[in-house]
């Protein structure tokens, strides 16, 4: 946590009301996301009670799971997941080759499941494991079944570990990046405190707002663990009326808890979408079309495998894909740290105060500069350079690459530093768009400056069949028997 | 019979590590080194005896600063051997490794084939193709990421793997528990995850320890490191004189402190603080100029008659960079302390100083945290000085060691970490309240 973002936590405490953090969002906010509000049932892992589920905010669906009819619901839940995923498997178009990439079908658009907090993300994870193994019922589609269900789960939440995906949004998280406020990282963690101090309602602080939603039989916290009053009021002996229950008393039973439940959930449902629109009002940073762009291309490729009869998601990442994996992890992280910068003033802000970025004036220029070869054999190259002068404090080394807003394409290496009592000289030599005028600013320039998204080559990991003796131990003697 | 000498010892531990290495059948060899144990020697020994004509090695290190320091040794030490050291396309090569003529700079492994020994960083042999070594050295193994293993380890048939244990483990700044458990986890450092593979390996490590003092190397080796080692040399050896005495300031007497016993702590007043505590600041930057204007001289076995300490013979160790930031602004202000290294943990590890001040990742803290108290933090900030080390700290680390103890969660399929960074912390603050001179 930067001393910033800090600051903003004491003046949200000091003045009762939510301080911004960023008034730009980074993710893509789709016009349809599905919704998805799960609750467990208490007591027990990954086995849901209920979800309230849908892309209308008028018309919540709420899916039950009463003791005995878990495969009802599943099979209601996986048809709806379908629906919603399928009418984006329509309209496709064809990305011409470009450099490796041949050329390749892709979806339009991707859908997008919007969740209230990462406790509910990790649930979706949970949930996704548990049934992806679950074989398919014979005579049966596929798409609608368990199984599938869980496949699609374990994508949505295999792709929320990447901070630049869209795929699946976490709405408290995101909401958090934007305002900064004065309770704890745990109470912003739950929808209902968190949008009461950034949206108190009239004539109320944020402060006061959020005391308020305290209650939580009048003000439900969201999934998917079930809140113990609740429980303990209502669920307790609306389960144990259902144990002995046979036919129409039964029905009746199931009538009551989908009511117990709705009125549970319902708050939240409302919330949530009043969340989504406010992000959906944000005006998005310009990379952000990109990333959605990835996620679309993510969604194509999930679905062609799931068409195609492809295995479940295995349990654990083999050597390569671990690796691989963690690879793409860091590089999704920093270049969306390093577009965040560059196209948010606030983010930019932030990182002036850390040393990362700095405002400096061009104070000399010198375009024409010619870097000797260093080995025979060599050609000379020409390299632009200049200086700028800055009164930030700074912290960079020699080597580090540099861009700022003005211009992120033209990268510049920093070449020496030179501290004078009361400001910092810095040089600057331009390493892309060389032959381009405009990369060397004239001098009184005044330029902001931070570090350059990082050039992310493919990794080349061995293929999986050829894993080093170092990651697979010694091949043994005699090839394994498979038991009989 | 009389226990043999540190130097028979660091031999006879030597000459097994390079026997085992011709003879062994297995693939791979493991060399635990404690801090200044000899390792780039070791790298350059081994390198030597690998190398006839027919079978020139590669070298693997972590940074571009640890290949130039490898190759500057290999190419003035053994002028009969060729050396090449690859390079990225964009890294400037220092100019002290020019014009040697035993060493070829390049960023083109095909014109490194004839070189008998070739050194680079594992993220450069991770992009050079069609090569093959019978023999490769990967140096600072346990700060290499397992993933980075994976990349080059087809490069070679047998590899020996030098590194400190004791050091702090990869990090990474995206979450990693899915991985956590398996025995192939890419975050794991390669030592681990080619144990956890291949338990058979031989594990060797090094007695001795050339660097640290025998003030420090019992202290340490107790602290930090399953393998026992020893210091090279005798309390006799390295000795810290003064040409002036000092005033009877409580900063004088930290230094004297320290000069007679290797070790002080300078405790300020309990205070909570942030990340940056100007005083914690000012007391490292006073302490440094008081080494400097009494005109200290390091005796030690290699400078017997006394070294006069420069600025460039001390290190400022902090745990965050903006600590160092803040540090290094500050010294930009007192032109007689040019030349002193201020850095966090992470890139001091491999640096060795005569004497160092250190700023006690717990000092001014209000709870403990994993990354605060991580054992490898502590024992790179405590074990990079030849002379002496000052730590500096708010009064109070042991009321709040003992507040919080580590309530980490145990997780299936991951070893017990050895040592425990609450229980090193306590053993290396038990020894420094010995050694307390408050503010």
């Amino acid at each position: 946590m930067s001393l910033l973002s800090t600051l903003q936590q004491c003046r949200a405490a000091n003045t009762q009301y939510a301080q911004p953090l960023s008034r730009l969002r980074y993710l893509h906010i789709a016009d349809q996301p599905l919704l998805v509000l799960p609750l467990n049932r208490p007591g027990e892992t990954a086995r849901p009670l209920a979800v309230m589920a849908g892309s209308d905010p008028d018309h919540p669906q709420l899916f039950l799971a009463p003791p005995g009819d878990d495969d009802r619901f599943l099979a209601a839940l996986a048809e709806h997941l379908h629906t919603y995923i399928h009418s984006f498997q329509q309209a496709t178009r064809i990305r011409p080759a470009k450099g490796e990439h041949p050329e390749r079908r892709e979806y339009l658009d991707a859908p997008q499941i919007a969740v209230t907090g990462t406790a509910s993300v990790y649930y979706l994870k949970m949930l996704g494991r548990a049934l992806r193994y679950r074989p398919v019922p014979e005579d049966t589609d596929p798409a609608t079944s368990a199984a599938h269900l869980g496949r699609w789960l374990t994508f949505f939440a295999e792709r929320a570990e990447y901070d630049s995906s869209s795929l699946l949004l976490n709405l408290t998280s995101l909401l958090s990046t934007h305002w900064a406020t004065g309770q704890s990282a745990l109470e912003d963690a739950h929808l209902a405190p968190l949008m009461a101090w950034v949206f108190p309602p009239h004539g109320r602080t944020g402060h006061q707002a959020a005391l308020a939603v305290e209650n939580p039989l009048l003000h439900p916290p969201d999934g998917p663990t079930i809140d113990p009053s609740f429980e303990a009021a209502q669920l307790t002996s609306l389960f144990a009326d259902l144990k002995s229950a046979r036919g129409s008393r039964r029905q009746h039973h199931v009538t009551h808890l989908r009511e117990a439940v709705e009125g549970y959930l319902t708050p939240t449902w409302t919330l949530a979408w009043e969340a989504l629109s406010i992000l959906r009002g944000m005006p998005p940073i310009p990379s952000t079309a990109a990333r959605w762009d990835t996620d679309i291309r993510q969604f194509t490729t999930h679905s062609d495998r799931l068409d195609a009869g492809g295995p479940p998601q295995p349990k654990q990442d083999d050597v390569v894909t671990a690796a691989v994996r963690l690879a793409e992890l860091e590089h999704a992280a920093a270049s969306l740290e390093a577009a965040r910068a560059l196209e948010d003033p606030f983010v930019m802000a932030e990182r002036r105060t850390t040393g990362a970025a700095f405002s400096g004036t061009v104070t000399h220029t010198d375009p024409d500069h010619v870097l000797k070869p260093q080995n025979p054999g060599e050609r000379a190259k020409r390299r632009p350079r200049f200086t700028v002068r800055t009164t930030d404090p700074v912290r960079l080394e020699p080597d580090r690459l540099l861009a700022g807003p003005h211009d992120p394409a033209v990268h510049m290496a920093v070449c020496d530093i030179t501290y004078t009592t009361d400001a910092t000289e810095i040089v600057l030599e331009v390493r892309t768009r060389v032959s381009r005028p405009s990369s060397v600013p004239a001098i009184g320039t005044t330029l902001l400056l931070t570090t350059a998204p990082d050039y992310f080559p493919r990794p080349q990991f061995p293929s999986r069949d050829q894993i080093p003796w170092t990651h697979t131990g010694p091949v043994p003697a005699t090839p394994e028997e498979t038991p009989a | 019979m009389n226990e043999p000498s540190a130097a028979e010892l660091s031999c006879r531990a030597v000459d097994h590590i390079l026997t085992t290495l011709t003879t062994t059948p297995h693939r791979g060899v493991v060399v635990d080194s404690p801090p200044g144990a000899g390792k780039t020697t070791l790298v350059q020994e081994a390198a030597q005896t690998l190398i006839s004509p027919q079978h020139p090695c590669m070298i693997v290190a972590q940074t571009n600063a640890q290949v130039d320091d490898l190759v500057t040794r290999l190419a003035q030490q053994a002028p009969q051997l060729t050396v090449a050291r690859l390079t990225g396309q964009s890294y400037t090569v220092p100019t002290r490794l020019r014009g040697r003529r035993n060493l070829l700079l390049t960023t083109d492994a095909d014109r490194a084939s004839h070189a008998d020994v070739t050194v680079a960083t594992a993220s450069k042999w991770a992009n050079v193709q069609g090569w093959h070594r019978e023999w490769a050295i990967v140096d600072e193994a346990y700060q290499m990421r397992s993933d980075a293993l994976l990349k080059i380890a087809h490069l070679s048939d047998q590899t020996l793997f030098v590194g400190d244990p004791g050091q702090l483990d990869p990090f990474s700044n995206v979450p990693t528990e899915r991985w956590r458990g398996l025995a192939h986890d890419p975050m794991a450092s390669a030592v681990s995850v080619l144990l956890k593979m291949n338990p058979n390996l031989p594990v060797l490590s090094l007695p001795v320890s050339w660097r640290l003092p025998a003030s420090a190397a019992h202290l340490v080796s107790a602290a930090f490191y399953v393998t026992p080692f020893r210091a090279g040399t005798t309390e006799t050896d390295r000795r810290l004189t003064f040409a002036t005495t000092g005033m009877r300031s409580a900063l004088d007497q930290t230094v004297d402190l320290a000069a007679r016993t290797g070790w002080a702590l300078y405790e300020l007043p309990a205070r909570t603080t942030g990340r940056i505590d100007p005083e914690a600041a000012h007391a490292a930057i006073d302490i440094a100029h008081h080494l400097l204007t009494r005109d200290a001289t390091a005796h030690c076995e290699i400078h017997r008659t006394g070294k006069h300490l420069e600025p460039t013979d001390i290190a400022i160790g902090t745990t965050h960079r903006d600590q160092a930031g803040y540090l290094q602004n500050l010294l930009r202000s007192h032109p007689r302390l040019t030349g002193i290294d201020v850095d966090t943990a992470n890139r001091l590890q491999g640096r060795e100083y005569a004497v160092t001040i250190v700023l006690h990742p717990l000092s001014g803290r209000r709870d403990t945290s994993n990354f605060h108290l991580e054992a490898g933090r502590l024992c790179v900030l405590t074990s990079r000085h030849r002379h002496a080390c000052i730590v500096i700290a708010r009064a109070g680390i042991d009321r709040l060691l003992n507040e919080h103890p580590t309530h980490e969660p145990v997780h299936l399929g991951v070893d017990a970490k050895f040592p425990d960074g609450w229980e090193a912390n306590q053993h290396i603050l038990d020894h420094l309240t010995g050694h307390r001179i408050r503010a």
